[in-house]
């Protein structure tokens, strides 16, 4: 019942929007009530899985270890972004950016976001989990144009053409693994299990090939280099709530795709391409990442280079083929997800305030906006990796792996994480000095809303506890994802 | 894994070759959109086939789904676009003809030598091996179709044709899915080319025409 409440809440929320006319009230109250009542029902969710140890549903969904922990990180997203994207509408409305209709376009694209992502993350089936995921994508690719400008359609144009043709190749990967299951009796109806009971009957050297195609389709999506083209724009361009959005929550459902083949692949007998791949994409994704970081002038551009360090950086940890690091990388999924929303609301409320991305036109951020100068080192300081936030644990854990296995992976990882910390520290010092100019500082002192910090603040204090403190379940689920793959 | 008549679907095959080789050399937009409408019942007319030769009205349906999508609606959304923009040419290269076609030769050539040989085997009987040989030919001259294209209709165009060749691939696998799923297969391609069409229009009111090449705002 959960399932169907969850998968419901979004398409009625959808409904309501596109007929509400010129409330803006209306539209906020439902997009913040459906993102609760999502919550709600992954919790529900969540519950009747620790209760049982599976969850199945009509013979089309079902629920392990590994989607209930995906859906409870994209809800939280969902539900942070949801309530910060009130407060920042509210200012560009107010500025005249955008009116009532971009508004109302924003929410309800949203839902149907969050619909697909429910979707993928509950079937069983890859092909549909294909399909929900090129479903995200056709919904936010409207939403990077959201402002209409050049720049905003040709990200736009970009992400729509990058994202269906690796999505395309993905499911040629998707096709060529489940030929097998359509040919060894398994009643030609592909789903995960299938794909993995069928792993004996698929040919090795075509699973690879199968799987080259997937982790590029799959690894578009996640962004990792040399794959990651369009991030940088899309980010860069697209309205700062559905931002928060991309970099944590579409970057986890990702992730959970290419985690789902490598349970088949693992099964297929191909563990050791798997892990060399994604040796090689973390590497390269860690070194362009925190490289390009350290040069770059635009402040939304530089979190979407820190998106593409760590997708490197989870990459790695499952590539180590152990444990440690299939725990370390899971512990680093969680504390990103929730770290890079911060990071983009922190952006997006500096930009409400200077109106540009462009680190050089930002200056003396602690003294024009003292509570998002606070708010943004604390994003800042927990995507460094500095105690006793989170991703330090992850990372000091993930670097710990690599030495016991790969010190040479280990030595130079740990060069570029010195690197982006770095390029992070340059940033923050940046933005947060200097003299600000006359007309910013005249409104020095007065915060953009409560409506806008809220949720900021509310997610590093979640941030922060979830650091120094794990639930039993939680951390039981990720002990259960890890025996899944190890 | 004979599910109907092999000459039929090499037929399939040959059309989407040719059409993707000519997809890749000519300037006109029209002629663009009728390789592509061609394309499109050639593979309709394959699936078709096959629902007749394993009596299957799921089959029929996917065809018919693929027919008036692909064949009927993206055409006509594009040759709309073509004549309301007056967008006769634009369909320009990165490579000169020459040039192309001696990439798109070597790209058949690689499809056909010995280095895929063991995936045809681990795939097809032998007597399948030239429609797979075929299709991947197919399937690379359309990424180079991609990469070398300035014009965004030739990329959609690109994008829709690499669709069409792993729909083939499928079918020559013997991959049957439910018509359900089928159905949300189709809904989502629907949906792809109605946004795909949105964004032409959005390109050419914002930069004035369809050359991607143009586009450079985001260089910082």
């Amino acid at each position: 019942m959960f399932l169907i409440a969850l998968l419901c809440v979004p398409l009625v929320a959808t409904l309501i929007t596109i007929t509400t006319k010129k409330s803006y009230r209306l539209i906020e109250a439902v997009a913040f009530i459906a993102s609760v009542l999502e919550a709600v029902f992954v919790v529900g969710l969540a519950g009747n899985f620790v209760q049982s140890a599976s969850y199945q549903f009509a013979g089309y969904f079902a629920f392990d270890a590994l989607s209930i922990y995906i859906l409870i990180l994209i809800s939280t997203v969902v539900f942070f972004t949801s309530w910060y994207a009130i407060g920042y509408f509210r200012k560009e409305v107010e500025k005249e950016i955008v009116g009532f209709r971009r508004v109302r376009e924003f929410y309800a694209l949203f839902h149907l976001c969050v619909f697909a992502m429910i979707v993928a993350v509950a079937t069983i089936n890859p092909i549909v989990f294909w399909i929900a995921l090129e479903a995200t994508s056709l919904a936010s690719v409207l939403l990077v144009s959201f402002y209409n400008k050049q720049s905003g359609t040709e990200a736009a144009w970009k992400y729509l053409i990058i994202n269906s043709l690796s999505l395309l190749l993905a499911f040629l990967g998707t096709v060529l693994l489940s030929a097998a299951v359509g040919t060894h009796g398994t009643g030609g109806i592909v789903t995960w299990e299938s794909l993995a009971l069928a792993a004996h009957y698929i040919d090795p050297m075509v699973a690879k090939i199968a799987f080259v195609f997937i982790f590029v389709g799959y690894g578009t999506k996640v962004g990792w280099v040399p794959l990651h083209t369009w991030k940088p724009d899309v980010y860069s361009k697209a309205p700062t709530p559905l931002v928060a959005c991309m970099s944590s929550a579409f970057l986890a459902l990702a992730w959970y795709g290419v985690l789902r083949f490598v349970l088949i692949g693992r099964a297929i007998g191909i563990g050791h391409f798997i892990d060399t791949s994604f040796l090689f994409f973390g590497i390269c994704s860690v070194a362009v990442g925190a490289l390009i970081m350290l040069i770059q002038k635009n402040y939304k551009r530089f979190f979407a280079y820190s998106s593409i360090e760590h997708a490197g950086l989870l990459a790695l940890g499952f590539g180590l083929g152990n444990a440690f690091g299939i725990y370390a990388s899971l512990l680093h999924l969680l504390y990103h997800t929730l770290a890079k929303p911060l990071a983009f609301f922190g952006a997006g409320n500096i930009f409400l305030r200077y109106g540009t991305t462009k680190i050089a036109g930002v200056q003396g951020l602690s003294r024009v906006a003292p509570v998002t100068a606070i708010i943004f080192v604390f994003a800042c300081v927990t995507l460094m990796g500095l105690p006793p936030f989170g991703i330090f644990s992850s990372e000091l854990t993930l670097i710990l792996a690599m030495f016991v296995s790969h010190p040479v992976v280990g030595a130079v990882v740990l060069l570029f994480l010195v690197i982006s910390f770095i390029a992070t520290l340059r940033i923050g010092s940046l933005l947060l000095t200097g003299e600000p100019s006359r007309e910013i500082a005249e409104r020095a002192g007065r915060e953009s809303s409560h409506a806008v910090l809220a949720p900021a603040v509310v997610l590093a204090v979640l941030l922060l506890v979830l650091s120094v403190w794990l639930p039993l379940w939680l951390l039981s689920l990720l002990q259960g994802i890890t025996t899944m793959f190890s | 894994m004979i599910f109907f008549a092999v000459h039929l679907m090499g037929l399939v095959m040959l059309t989407l070759l040719v059409s993707v080789i000519f997809l890749n050399i000519t300037k006109r937009n029209i002629s663009a959109v009728i390789l592509f409408t061609l394309q499109s019942i050639a593979i309709s007319m394959g699936i078709f086939a096959a629902a007749w030769q394993e009596h299957s009205v799921e089959l029929f349906f996917v065809g018919i789904f693929t027919l008036v999508v692909k064949g009927i609606i993206s055409s006509v959304f594009f040759r709309r676009v073509i004549v309301r923009y007056s967008l006769q040419f634009s369909g320009t290269t990165y490579l000169n003809t020459p040039l192309t076609l001696i990439v798109v030769a070597l790209l058949v050539g690689i499809a056909y030598s010995q280095l895929f040989t063991p995936l045809y085997v681990a795939l097809v009987p032998p007597e399948l091996f030239f429609l797979m040989k075929g299709i991947l030919s197919a399937l690379f001259v359309t990424l180079f179709l991609m990469v070398n294209k300035k014009g965004a209709l030739s990329q959609i165009v690109g994008i829709l044709s690499l669709e069409n060749a792993i729909i083939l691939i499928a079918l020559l696998l013997g991959l049957r899915h439910s018509l359900q799923l089928e159905i949300a297969i189709t809904f989502d391609i629907t949906v792809w080319i109605v946004i795909a069409v949105v964004f032409l229009e959005m390109l050419y009111r914002q930069f004035g025409s369809f050359d991607v090449s143009t586009m450079n705002n985001l260089k910082e």
